[in-house]
């Protein structure tokens, strides 16, 4: 009589102690899971400042871009300037000395005629 | 006999305890198990994630780069396209203000008779035919045919026994709006020497051009070998 009471304590003791450890096996597996969530959320925090510091560079690249092609054109306008002064301040000297060798004509015999 | 009541229920309360005890430290070893796993599982996740986006943002920063010498590159090559146009622009210019002073020069008399001689004489030299027809402008028609016993003398004096007939071309003319000089033919037109000073314009400015470039240009850094 006294010893079934006991075992009944000790059985429901018993079966206490497996509820607990199953909680605490389903509470580890729902952690486990949660890294997945947790993860994911570094995850894209970790994407967002990559793309922002990508974005960034985008922009300065655009911002760049506009300002080569000025520089670019602004140094190719100052040679071609500077070809119109070079045209002018040489332009007569050179037209005076084509126009020499033009005009002078030398008429003479083939080396190997004058042999006759 | 045997144990006491007492004593029964004090061994299975210690029964008990020592069952509660095992399942505490049970779940105290299950929940440090969960809590390493949570760490490993999440490093492992992030870091597998991180390497792919580091991959993926460096391709991309890269492009930018790449972007950015792509149209440097681009702006250099327009840049020297257009100097080199402006060049080659200024060159012709050149060339055609010298056109247009020739064409004036052929206007003064004395300077165009003597050259319209030499020419004569040049074209006969070159030529050594017998038979030669010369052809020129309408208007330098006249000067044309004063000049040619000369132009013959000399050939004659230069190559002793060379007899030479010269015709004159009456029918077929150069443009009025050339500057200048005369066109020979021999062998019936198959033979011909273009003596017009737009001719020798053409020759002389092609082969000065090197000095041209040079006092419109500069002397070329690039060039290594000037001999």
């Amino acid at each position: 009589m006294l010893q079934s009471r006991g075992v009944s304590d000790l059985l429901a003791a018993e079966k206490k102690a497996q509820e607990i450890i199953e909680e605490a096996r389903k509470r580890k597996n729902k952690r486990i899971k949660d890294a997945q969530n947790e993860a994911k959320h570094e995850i894209e925090q970790f994407k967002g400042e990559r793309e922002r510091r990508y974005k960034g560079l985008e922009q300065q690249q655009m911002g760049n871009r506009t300002q080569m092609t000025e520089e670019s054109n602004k140094e190719t306008q100052t040679q071609i300037a500077a070809l119109k002064s070079q045209y002018d301040t040489n332009k007569q000297d050179l037209l005076q000395r084509i126009i020499t060798l033009v005009c002078d004509i030398k008429p003479e015999t083939h080396i190997n005629a004058r042999l006759e | 006999m045997g144990l006491s009541e007492a004593d029964v229920t004090k061994q299975i309360q210690q029964m008990i305890s020592f069952i509660q005890q095992e399942a505490a430290e049970k779940v105290e070893e299950i929940e440090a198990k969960a809590e390493e796993e949570f760490n490993i599982e999440k490093s492992r996740l992030v870091s597998q994630q991180r390497i792919k986006i580091i991959e993926y943002y460096d391709k991309k920063e890269k492009q930018i780069e790449l972007q950015r010498k792509i149209q440097h590159s681009n702006l250099a090559n327009a840049s020297r396209l257009s100097i080199l146009k402006a060049r080659d622009d200024y060159v012709q210019t050149l060339k055609e203000e010298a056109r247009k002073q020739l064409s004036i020069l052929a206007q003064d008399r004395s300077k165009y008779t003597t050259i319209l001689a030499n020419l004569i004489a040049q074209g006969l030299f070159l030529l050594m035919e017998k038979d030669v027809t010369i052809r020129c402008r309408r208007n330098d028609l006249d000067l044309v045919k004063q000049l040619v016993p000369d132009a013959i003398n000399r050939y004659k004096q230069e190559l002793k026994q060379k007899d030479i007939q010269v015709n004159i071309d009456d029918k077929n003319f150069l443009p009025d709006d050339s500057a200048g000089g005369i066109e020979l033919y021999a062998m019936g037109g198959k033979i011909k020497v273009s003596n017009t000073i737009e001719a020798r314009l053409a020759m002389i400015f092609n082969q000065i051009l090197p000095e041209i470039r040079e006092k419109l240009f500069g002397v070329n850094q690039n060039r290594k070998y000037h001999d």
